[in-house]
């Protein structure tokens, strides 16, 4: 059997989904959040049932390519089950595809999410009165706190057993919308009592977060605050780590010497375990971690209704700041999340311009490296070098491309306090996918660079890429690590320390050639991973595109930053 | 008739109509906003920023060319 979860966006769709399937979806306090389809088979009352996430969809008359997705899977595929997730303390507008959706020939399940939220603001909900006049199950449901969980799901297997489908009535007739908005308006006068609201908190919050002054100030401070929370906790374990991988390396070591191919190989295999528990780990963690909290809170699109006017600078409007935020994170979900603008030439931008955003693996040969050597106000100020570079990037961008955006149409979400399960749970998850994927991809790349360098095959890979190199200033041994960063960005920095041989970057390279370096791996190529995802969004050609626009702004970004960084010393 | 962009922040209006296509109509009533109901203008973004309403006990930001295309009518409404 298969359920599927639909409903409005940011109503705890994929909140109730991890729920019963663990964290395997990604969340967050925004619209969008969930692109594509995550299935699961999860065992309800000892039967095993797939359950299908869906994106957010507000009607099944959509426009953006993530809301027909969902549309049309709901209408075609083997779906037994529709639980149609609403959030209660807005009924009246959740009920409208609802509306849409009970005719379709499919039992439906409206579960009320979100009946804490409501409860403090004073609603009451007559659910057996609206299962009555809807004639399909209601069901309340408090997803972030497992409430009634359970509940929904036997309720699901009940009528996907039973075959039961919803009895047709007068409210389940209407084709058009605005019919619709009428009957949900009505609906939800018939069985939401309002008493009284306990909370204005969030009036006043926004009061100061979407301040003129105080806004942007709190914007600022707030990635401030982020910034050397990272550092600082990177900062605290890194140095510990590294001596302790030390410390076991000269162990693995002492039996085999410190000569010839196998002493080389258990090295650079050490060093590639080492790098990714002490270098990368140490930043990644706390990055995903803040993330995470910024995200279920909702304070992005409170950034993106300060940045809009920005934007538009650039060519997008304030709803694609979400990509460049994921891709501080990583750049595949980024580029994956431009699906919810709605015109082709938005996505198009959007991606180009967040794949020049440094992601976690970036920051951390921007930490490693810019920030450990030269301080927490250099790796600063090339954030913001990299901020500027992307404005110019999209304002050349959007010159060649005229606009014929509509706009900026983004719900604010009610700000919501954070779990501690939902944010840890979603920082492994994004974790697991280093951990899984990269990690052991970055210690077989140390080893066989290792194995190179002994047969002194390193030579010829430096030589191809000499040209590159030679124009930005750099010692050629940097060209194996370029090269197998496109793998991933990570091995940059890993087998940076393979190719020089020393983890002491200080001492063989020098201020300017180390923030040149740092920047043009900001820029340059994205990884395979967001290459394949370029092309599955937007075609060969666009992902083309795209890579050689990156190598262009990263050669010419590493020369401003190289001249930059020779003058100011 | 006055446009969503003409109105000063604390004021409700109705809305009359869209002055866009096919595309412009659909996505306000996606987000719930449909002619005559009732939207509470709450802030304006500086610098040709985004206005913030509230319609329909829903939180919208909306571009100054998408405000530019809804024609209201002042009226105190609930």
């Amino acid at each position: 059997m298969r359920i599927a979860l639909i409903g409005q966006p940011n109503c705890g769709k994929s909140t109730l989904f991890n729920q019963v399937a663990g964290y395997k979806a990604e969340t967050g306090n925004f619209t969008g959040t969930t692109v594509k389809f995550t299935e699961s088979k999860v065992r309800v009352a000892g039967q095993v049932v797939e359950i299908v996430d869906l994106p957010g969809a507000y009607t099944l008359e959509a426009l953006s390519p993530a809301e027909r997705e969902a549309a049309s899977y709901l209408r075609s595929n083997e779906v037994d089950v529709i639980v149609n997730v609403v959030d209660a303390s807005r009924l009246a507008l959740g009920l409208e595809l609802t509306l849409e959706l009970l005719p379709l020939d499919k039992p439906v399940i409206l579960a009320l999410n979100m009946m804490d939220e409501a409860d403090r603001l004073g609603l009451h909900i007559d659910g057996l009165g609206l299962q009555k006049d809807l004639g399909t199950p209601v069901l309340p449901l408090v997803a972030s706190k497992g409430r009634g969980v359970k509940g929904v799901f036997l309720k699901a297997l009940e009528v996907g057993k039973n075959g039961s489908k919803s009895k047709v009535n007068h409210f389940t007739k209407s084709e058009n919308a605005g019919e619709r908005h009428g009957q949900a308006r009505m609906l939800a006068e018939k069985f939401v009592q309002q008493g009284e609201r306990r909370i204005s908190r969030r009036d006043r919050l926004d009061d100061v977060l979407l301040h003129p002054v105080w806004g942007y100030a709190f914007l600022l401070f707030v990635l401030y605050l982020f910034f050397q929370a990272v550092y600082g906790i990177g900062q605290l374990i890194e140095p510990p780590l590294l001596a302790f991988f030390d410390a076991i390396t000269q162990g693995a070591l002492a039996p085999f010497g410190s000569e010839g191919l196998i002493a080389e190989i258990i090295l650079g295999v050490m060093q590639g375990i080492a790098a990714g528990i002490a270098i990368v780990l140490p930043y990644l963690l706390p990055f995903l971690f803040g993330l995470g909290v910024l995200e279920d809170i909702g304070y992005l699109p409170r950034v993106a209704f300060l940045m809009d006017a920005l934007m538009h600078r650039i060519g997008l409007h304030g709803k694609a700041i979400v990509p460049f935020i994921l891709g501080y994170g990583c750049n595949v979900p980024a580029v994956m999340s431009t699906r919810t603008l709605e015109e082709p030439r938005d996505r198009y931008l959007a991606a180009a311009l967040a794949t020049l955003v440094p992601c976690a693996a970036r920051l951390a040969v921007v930490f490693g490296l810019v920030a450990f050597y030269l301080g927490p106000l250099a790796a600063f100020a090339l954030y913001l070098f990299n901020l500027l570079v992307i404005a110019v990037t999209g304002r050349i961008l959007n010159s060649m491309m005229p606009e014929d955006t509509p706009g900026l149409i983004l719900e604010m979400p009610t700000y919501r306090t954070p779990t501690l399960k939902n944010v840890a749970g979603k920082a492994w998850f994004r974790v697991r996918e280093f951990v899984v994927e990269a990690w052991p991809l970055l210690i077989l790349g140390s080893a066989i660079l290792a194995a190179l360098n002994f047969y002194n095959a390193a030579v010829a890979f430096n030589l191809l890429v000499r040209p590159l190199t030679w124009s930005l200033g750099l010692p050629s041994e940097v060209g194996v690590p370029l090269i197998f960063g496109i793998l991933r960005k990570e091995l940059s920095l890993v087998m940076l320390s393979q190719a020089l041989g020393t983890v002491n970057f200080g001492a063989v390279l020098s201020v300017p050639q180390m923030v040149t370096y740092a920047t043009f791996v900001m820029f340059y190529l994205p990884c395979l991973a967001t290459l394949a995802v370029l092309r599955r969004e937007l075609g060969t050609r666009s992902m083309l595109a795209i890579a050689a626009l990156t190598v262009v702004v990263a050669q010419l970004a590493a020369w401003i930053a190289w001249g930059a960084t020779l003058l100011l010393l | 008739m006055k446009t969503l962009l003409q109105i000063s922040p604390g004021d409700s209006v109705r809305v009359i109509d869209f002055d866009g296509g096919i595309n412009l109509r659909s996505k306000l009533t996606q987000y719930g906003i449909y002619p005559g109901d009732c939207l509470h203008l709450l802030r304006k973004a500086p610098l040709g920023g985004p206005l913030l309403v509230a319609c329909n006990d829903r939180e919208i930001a909306l571009g100054r060319g998408v405000a530019e295309k809804i024609i209201v009518e002042l009226q105190h409404c609930e």
